[in-house]
């Protein structure tokens, strides 16, 4: 019986850039930088629904990274202390702004999350026939917490044992977050495709 | 999780609902190689499956695309970040000569992928999607070419065998 099991974790590359840049070097830091500026800005911005504040986020979150990397302990991995600062930065940015991370009356639950628009088509001899099928609304009807395993594992491909240690929360409930948000997301894109064919992207944008 | 993916396993439903249960932790480069193989080799022979890791794929490309910061927000990140750190930075630090930050991260790109300049199977699971779903009669013939290219594109379903 052969069982599926995440890959072990071999060294974590970050650490190396980590302790460069807790001995003050700048390149090391923009390494860093380099690596996990787009995955925290989006997790972020799944949080926060703003761009403009996901920015702060993460501006935040990385300065506080070079003051403290002297102070990373090693018990994770230097990407889940990475989330996990920026998620605390996160709660301080909601309680500052008074983040709605809101909670809709019919308990739909806002994400902020643009039309992204998935394409599904092609062009044929009729001419072009491009179905974009919106997300956004199959998003934006996400808990909270099923749209931040979706961001964590599905976008930015962190490790389920990873997402699970970030969010504190079972790897159980991890797994099965993702796979009611996986069925949730192609039952409502399917009924999206079949209902609205080109809605799609231009109906919303970020602020 | 406990699944024989081989093609000896007696229930296929149960392998095609474990294999499903393991897509995003496969295109992201988070299983064993052992296991990426088992479940690469499952895909070539079950379209239902193949069809579930390019529909996520597909939107993962699309949330990723359409949650970038973008380069002008990633180099305005940067300087900030740097002049809000500048007391501590080292004098002699020569920051004007440090890489740009265009382009995409590498973060959770799996080596052999990040090396291939690959994101796992996006580029080519768009037309892998046609072509499982046969929605273009036009389309098919490339994608049948694309599929053969794919074996040495990198291609996550293909590798490694």
């Amino acid at each position: 019986m052969r069982v599926l099991e995440p890959r072990s974790s071999d060294q974590d590359p970050d650490l190396p850039l980590l302790e460069a840049t807790a001995a003050g070097d700048v390149v090391a830091f923009r390494n860093l930088f380099e690596r996990y500026v787009d995955p925290l800005f989006r997790f972020a911005l799944s949080r926060l629904g703003d761009r403009s504040l996901a920015e702060d986020a993460v501006q935040e979150t990385l300065a506080a990274v070079w003051r403290g990397a002297r102070s990373f302990a090693g018990r994770s991995k230097v990407s889940t202390w990475l989330y996990g600062i920026c998620r605390h930065t996160i709660a301080k940015i909601v309680s500052r702004h008074r983040v709605a991370q809101v909670e809709l009356a019919g308990g739909a639950l806002e994400t902020g999350f643009p039309a992204a628009g998935v394409f599904i088509g092609c062009d044929d001899e009729a001419g072009q026939i491009d179905r974009k099928v919106d997300i956004e609304q199959a998003l934006r009807e996400l808990s909270p917490q099923h749209r931040e395993v979706v961001v964590l594992a599905m976008v930015n491909g962190l490790p389920l044992e990873e997402v699970a240690e970030l969010t504190e929360v079972p790897l159980g409930t991890v797994k099965s977050r993702l796979h009611w948000a996986r069925i949730y997301l192609a039952r409502k894109l399917s009924d999206d495709v079949g209902r609205s064919g080109l809605r799609g992207r231009e109906e919303g944008r970020w602020k | 999780m406990t699944v024989d993916v081989s093609r000896q396993a007696a229930d296929p439903n149960l392998i095609c609902q474990k294999v499903e249960e393991s897509l995003v932790e496969y295109l992201s480069g988070n299983l064993e190689p052992a296991d990426r193989d088992a479940i690469s080799t499952h895909l070539l022979s079950c379209h239902a499956c193949l069809f579930a890791a390019a529909e996520v794929a597909q939107w993962r490309a699309s949330m990723r695309s359409a949650t970038s910061p973008g380069p002008e927000v990633r180099e305005r990140l940067w300087r900030a970040i740097l002049a809000e750190v500048e007391p501590s930075v080292p004098q002699d630090a020569d920051v004007r000569r440090l890489p740009s930050t265009s382009g995409p991260s590498p973060v959770n790109v799996p080596p052999p992928l990040a090396a291939a300049g690959a994101v796992p199977g996006l580029d080519l699971l768009g037309p892998v999607v046609l072509w499982v779903a046969g929605v273009s009669r036009l389309q098919a013939p490339q994608v049948a070419l694309a599929l053969p290219m794919g074996l040495s594109l990198d291609l996550p379903f293909f590798r490694h065998r």
